[in-house]
């Protein structure tokens, strides 16, 4: 009888706590009003809290000496220089993106992240900063003759990367494989694991000039979906702010430099604004 | 743009091992207190105590680690009740959270098993309950303590690369950062593996001693 009480006892505190975080997640999403906006605070503290990845090639890695480099952290230095203010990187990756912003731990995240229709109703997307092109790395005793190549294979990718997005949507006859990693998906192709690996074209460009065994198709790579900066919900005039700002890296060209400098390939062509 | 794995990829690894003992540390400090108030409020006969230990001690072993860090870190803010944790604070508060539970039944469990006569032997020569556990159960508690203890200490090393939920450059996700960046997750794992080896063996080693030392008396 005791025991049963206790037990009972147990549950409910238990559900209680559930429903309490059920509920913060619920107050979070909804915008926060008369608040001071990001931007007014940064330029008064000179500091801006930036979410970046520590673990995409490319984009975004923390280099031995401890410092990131990468075309994320290039815009990122861009727009803290462009503020007068000093940057503090946060590590993150695919699982924490969303939730950094919404418990304010961050200003902005810049980290590869894709503006899709269902993460745009939780927090806000600025205008697209740069696009994903996607192209398949197969070994070359075992080619694929085009992206059709890929259904019915096994095709390793990223966790929640754009090859993935973009995969599962238009080629869903793919036996997709998940890897945490971008180095681990590739350990898998050349393991023999999988048949093809995704992923973007200048860290397979990069990649297949390491490995000649295998190659790529040639000609224009898959585009996928557009790369934009994340920002908590409710804050216009700091969006404002981050879209006026890509807007200048875009139509002056500094952007499409760095994506250059980066990858080596020319950056995919954006709509202009 | 991809490195070739060398030397120099150590020094991440290294200050992730470095943050990783820093973070274990100070867990084990307090968590060790929680668990020794825990343990003893398992193990008294009095009803309160009892039963809010075990509420405790249940309540945690029975959410994952990773749930308490997340809760901790990303969901206290969103309560919009002025908490905002830092990193640091959060993950030590989460894994002593957590170690206290582990330590706590760990405790209880060294209590319980000195036996009952040498409870009632103390009573019979007047002891209070303070000299009681000071120079009786305790002692002979502690073998029963100890290599549960250092055990749970070395799963709590590995458990705690959790903690790059909420942006730690751990031991782990240094491995994994410095796999992306040489593309050679072979050469990074097992690095990373060998240093969890040295902490580890350590102290499985330092545990071997202190039982040969202190504890082959009683």
């Amino acid at each position: 009888m005791f025991r049963k009480k206790k037990s009972a006892l147990l549950t409910l505190m238990m559900s209680l706590a559930l429903l309490v975080t059920a509920c913060s997640s619920e107050t979070s999403s909804s915008p926060t009003q008369n608040t001071q906006s990001r931007l007014d605070k940064i330029i008064a503290s000179k500091k801006i809290r930036i979410a970046t990845y520590a673990d995409s090639p490319g984009w975004s890695v923390l280099n031995a000496s401890g410092e990131y480099e990468g075309f994320d952290p290039d815009i990122a230095r861009k727009l803290a220089e462009s503020l007068g203010a000093e940057i503090e990187f946060v590590t993150t990756d695919g699982v924490n993106r969303i939730p950094l912003l919404e418990s304010d731990k961050v200003d902005v995240a810049i980290s590869v992240f894709t503006p899709t229709n269902e993460r745009a109703k939780s927090i806000n997307f600025t205008i697209p900063y740069s696009a994903a092109g996607l192209v398949p790395m197969y070994p070359k005793n075992k080619p694929i003759s085009s992206w059709d190549g890929v259904k019915g294979k096994k095709v390793s990718v990223s966790k929640g990367s754009t090859g993935d997005i973009a995969l599962s949507k238009y080629y869903p006859e793919a036996q997709l494989v998940r890897f945490d990693s971008t180095a681990d998906a590739f350990l898998a192709l050349k393991t023999g694991k999988v048949d093809v690996f995704v992923e973007e074209d200048g860290i397979i460009l990069d990649l297949l000039k390491k490995n000649q065994e295998f190659e790529s198709l040639p000609g224009q790579p898959f585009q996928s979906s557009y790369i934009a900066m994340g920002v908590k919900k409710g804050d216009q005039e700091w969006l404002n702010y981050l879209n006026h700002f890509i807007r200048n890296l875009n139509y002056s060209g500094e952007g499409a430099e760095l994506y250059k400098n980066r990858f080596g390939v020319d950056a995919p062509k954006l709509l202009t604004y | 743009m991809t490195q070739d794995f060398g030397w120099i990829h150590l020094v991440p690894l290294l200050n992730g091992a470095w943050l990783t003992i820093q973070l274990c540390f100070f867990s084990l400090l307090i968590g060790g207190a929680i668990g020794i108030i825990v343990g003893l409020g398992a193990a008294s006969k009095n009803k309160l105590a009892n039963v809010l230990s075990s509420i405790y001690i249940r309540l945690v072993r029975g959410v994952p680690l990773l749930m308490i860090i997340f809760l901790i870190y990303f969901a206290l803010p969103m309560l919009h009740i002025g908490i905002n944790f830092s990193k640091g604070f959060s993950a030590v508060t989460a894994l002593s959270i957590y170690a206290g539970a582990y330590l706590g039944e760990i405790v209880r469990g060294g209590i319980q098993s000195v036996p009952k006569g040498q409870f009632e032997a103390a009573d019979a020569l007047g002891m209070t309950t303070i000299q009681k556990f000071r120079h009786v159960i305790i002692p002979q508690a502690m073998k029963f303590i100890i290599p549960p203890g250092i055990g749970f200490f070395i799963a709590l090393i590995k458990d705690s690369s959790l903690v790059s939920i909420i942006g730690y450059i751990d031991l782990t996700k240094a491995g994994k950062v410095v796999s992306s960046l040489t593309f050679n997750p072979i050469a990074s794992f097992l690095a990373v593996a060998a240093v969890y080896f040295v902490l580890c063996f350590g102290l499985s080693k330092a545990s071997y001693y202190y039982e040969k030392r202190f504890l082959r008396s009683t």
